[in-house]
């Protein structure tokens, strides 16, 4: 079983399995460009805390088929479909959430990238904007007037 | 830190798609970060819920000034307007010159009593709106000069052509699923309806077959005596006798004919054996159909797709292309337009024996030539394993190449040439063969160094992305491969994007240098090296004056923090709609391009789409 290494933007070195690190599309097309590798393969957007996370998530996710073509139909995709373990798995606190959805979006792992982004909508879904501003720190830029005319050009979707 | 900002501005796309039209609205109200990316998502929800969208477009339209709407003079609805909306925009525009409801009917058509389609609007059928329309609205119609509309029962028609008095231009659409409503009257409905007063009739579908009858009596100037223009896409049955109708109705009427046909006039080789009772001979028409689309002259289509509709004997297919080479070599040997267009899922040198020395002497005299590759199919007799599926694949792209070389180099003639992938590969049993232009690149630069060779319209859709790995012609899904072949061997390449194709024609300083014109379809520029190629083109091609690109241009978010000059450099510009950045950017890198040819190349590469890829925070 072969292993590489990772070397996380805080110069951490973290030995993985390469069927593992290989989840990552990135990595796996790094590979195939330099062939067989022995020193550390950089990481630069991600931290040592966070890269572990990730690892963590693709070793318990290594035996899953290979995620499929994008759809890019327009009809909404369904936020509920998260198995139990990836739940628990994103229950940490929000900046370690964004933090491993933007490595999975660098690292162009997918699944990991949907299912934080399936977290992060459940955050907002049923929210009052006044609410969602809340949870996530949003500062409201817009004038009174402003918000308002947005309020009244949306109201048609309130009870949709 | 990172901060939901953060996250947002890179992947809002990602988490907006999964919320409903309600937590969109609300999510519109947070901050000016999401309220342009929700509102674009949240008015073009496709959850069903059109009649929510229908009010809102209407209350728009409502509160709109009567001196604004007095200025609307084109109105065209569109798929989900309802007829009492349609009605009542109709009444308000009052001044509309140009009126299309073709796209509304189809809708109604779906909609019809009966129809297994749930429509969200109405349930009455096209000709019952069209009708209703023509009553309730026919002070509106006073100002129209065109209106464009589907085939509708002949009464119908009649009725609503009637009610309008001053239309000069009809267009007349077609939609399949209307097609039993195509009156075999039509043009003695409109001869008795507008026929006086009509300048320009557009058909956009060929009037035989459907259920067109009476064909003559639209060149009757008694009966259409101002008629000047005439358009529809020129097609012909396999009857000789409409060929030669129509033929000749076109060139003596007085009126003009236009062919929409995109492509020209198409004759297919296995129809030419059908038009070989005019006495006249068939070259006698060929330059007639020429005058008829001046930009696009008549083609020869040769089937050789076994798979597909073409003639599974190879006898068969020997004998098409020997019409074929009679009429191009033999009967019009002065004609300047030898076009021939090859569709295939494999080379002649694997069809019957002679095929190779017929082609040939097509090669000597042939202007262009256009490709366009099916894919291949198994069946299971033919294909036990995917051993030997994978096996035969490798030979046929093996005579592909080998013969493709063979027979450009005798081409000497051939001003254009141009490929057309066509692999759809929806069903398992299909491979997909592929053109790869690298193995011709020696070649067509030879004739266009040395010969005539000045228009290449490249489709490069099935070309490898990453050419490296070994083909899986086994593998089911053709856009998944990836590898490279070189004088039959396969073997692993360090070049990576689909450029590298093209870098073999162009590399060369000079090698296409006396090149006009060049259009690229499916094109990806995923690195710096595929950048710097599109930027040194113009000191590789100086004498292009055209160039014209479809597909992706990938960047990064570190392209966007690039200051000055750069293509994906928004300061300043927040807030900014997609399409427009779009715009802008599509706008910039034509303007380079155009600059770098000094103003002598026309460009076109709206057909570009800018994708952002991986994303870095600052």
């Amino acid at each position: 079983m072969s292993e590489i290494k990772l070397l996380s933007s805080d110069q951490a070195t973290i030995t993985v399995e390469k069927s593992v690190a290989e989840r990552s599309i990135l990595i796996k097309n790094m590979l195939e460009d330099v062939g067989e590798v022995t020193e550390a393969i950089p990481i630069p957007n991600v931290n040592e805390n966070v890269l572990k996370k990730v690892i963590e998530w693709c070793e318990h996710h290594k035996g899953d088929p290979p995620a499929q073509a994008d759809d890019d139909s327009d009809s909404r995709k369904k936020s509920s479909d998260i198995d139990e373990w990836d739940q628990k798995f994103m229950q940490v606190d929000q900046e370690m959430l964004f933090e491993i959805i933007l490595a999975a979006n660098y690292l162009d792992i997918k699944p990991l990238l949907d299912v934080g982004c399936k977290t992060v909508a459940n955050m907002i879904k049923g929210k009052s904007p006044e609410e969602i501003r809340k949870t996530f720190n949003i500062q409201n830029d817009f004038t009174p007037e402003e918000e308002e005319q947005i309020r009244r050009e949306n109201e048609w979707a309130e009870d949709r | 830190m990172s901060t939901f900002s953060n996250l947002i501005i890179e992947l809002q796309l990602e988490i907006i798609h999964y919320l409903s039209p309600r937590d969109l609205a609300q999510l519109c109200c947070t901050s000016q970060n999401f309220h342009l990316s929700a509102r674009r998502l949240l008015y073009r929800s496709t959850t069903g819920d059109f009649n929510a969208l229908r009010r809102l477009g209407l209350e728009h339209v409502r509160a709109m000034s009567e001196e604004t709407l007095s200025m609307v003079t084109t109105l065209a609805f569109q798929y989900n307007v309802d007829v009492m909306d349609a009605k009542e925009m109709l009444q308000k525009c009052s001044r509309v010159e140009y009126l299309d409801i073709s796209e509304f009917l189809k809708n109604h058509e779906i909609a019809r009593p009966g129809s297994s389609d749930i429509s969200p609007f109405e349930d009455r059928n096209p000709s019952e709106v069209l009708e209703y329309l023509t009553k309730s609205c026919r002070e509106s119609f006073s100002r129209l000069k065109t209106v464009r509309i589907n085939l509708a029962p002949g009464k119908v028609l009649k009725y609503f052509l009637g009610h309008l008095d001053t239309v000069e231009h009809v267009k007349i659409c077609y939609h399949y699923l209307m097609r039993h409503a195509v009156p075999g009257n039509l043009f003695e409905i409109i001869s008795k309806t507008l026929g006086s007063k009509l300048k320009s009739l557009t058909l956009e579908l060929p009037p035989f077959g459907h259920g067109f009858s009476d064909l003559q009596l639209l060149g009757s100037q008694e009966h259409f005596p101002k008629l000047q223009s005439v358009t529809w896409p020129l097609d012909f049955s396999d009857d000789s006798h409409d060929f030669q109708e129509i033929v000749q109705l076109c060139s003596t009427s007085h009126w003009k004919f236009h062919n929409s046909g995109t492509r020209g006039f198409v004759l297919h080789a296995e129809s030419l054996q059908n038009y070989e009772a005019i006495p006249e001979g068939l070259a006698h028409y060929v330059p007639i159909l020429d005058s008829f689309a001046n930009a696009h002259p008549t083609t020869i289509d040769v089937n050789w797709a076994s798979g597909f509709s073409g003639p599974t004997d190879p006898q068969q297919r020997l004998q098409d292309i020997t019409r074929v080479k009679s009429l191009l070599v033999d009967q019009l040997p002065t004609y300047k337009h030898k076009r021939l267009l090859y569709q295939c899922e494999e080379p002649p040198t694997l069809a019957a024996a002679g095929s190779i020395d017929t082609f040939n002497e097509l090669a000597d005299v042939l202007t262009s030539l256009e490709l366009r590759l099916f894919d291949k199919k198994f069946s299971p007799a033919q294909a036990p394993s995917e051993d030997s599926i994978a096996k035969a694949m490798a030979e046929i792209h093996r005579a592909w190449t080998s013969w493709l070389v063979n027979f450009l180099s005798r081409a000497t003639n051939l001003s254009t040439f141009k490929n057309w992938n066509n692999g759809a590969a929806v069903f398992s049993y299909f491979r997909p063969v592929h053109l790869e232009i690298m193995h011709l690149a020696s070649t067509l630069q030879t004739l266009c160094q040395e010969h005539s060779l000045r228009r290449l319209e490249l489709d490069l859709s099935s070309l490898p992305h990453k050419v490296r790995a070994k083909p899986n012609f086994s593998a089911f899904d053709p856009r998944r491969y990836e590898y490279e072949v070189a004088g039959g061997e396969y073997v692993r390449s360090a070049v990576s994007s689909g450029v590298a194709q093209l870098l073999f024609l162009t590399g060369e300083s000079g090698a296409m240098g006396n090149l006009e014109v060049l259009h690229l379809r499916e094109l990806k520029i995923r690195t710096r090296g595929d950048r710097e190629w599109l930027a040194t083109l113009p000191a590789k091609l100086p004498k292009l004056r055209e160039i014209k690109i479809e597909g992706k241009y990938y960047y990064s978010s570190e392209d966007e923090k690039e200051g000055g000059d750069s293509l994906f450099c928004e300061s300043g510009r927040s807030g900014l709609d997609g399409g427009v950045l779009t715009g802008l950017r599509t706008a910039r890198l034509t303007s380079r391009l155009a600059n770098a040819w000094d103003g002598k190349c026309a460009t076109d590469i709206s057909g570009l789409v800018f994708v952002k890829t991986v994303a870095v925070r600052a």
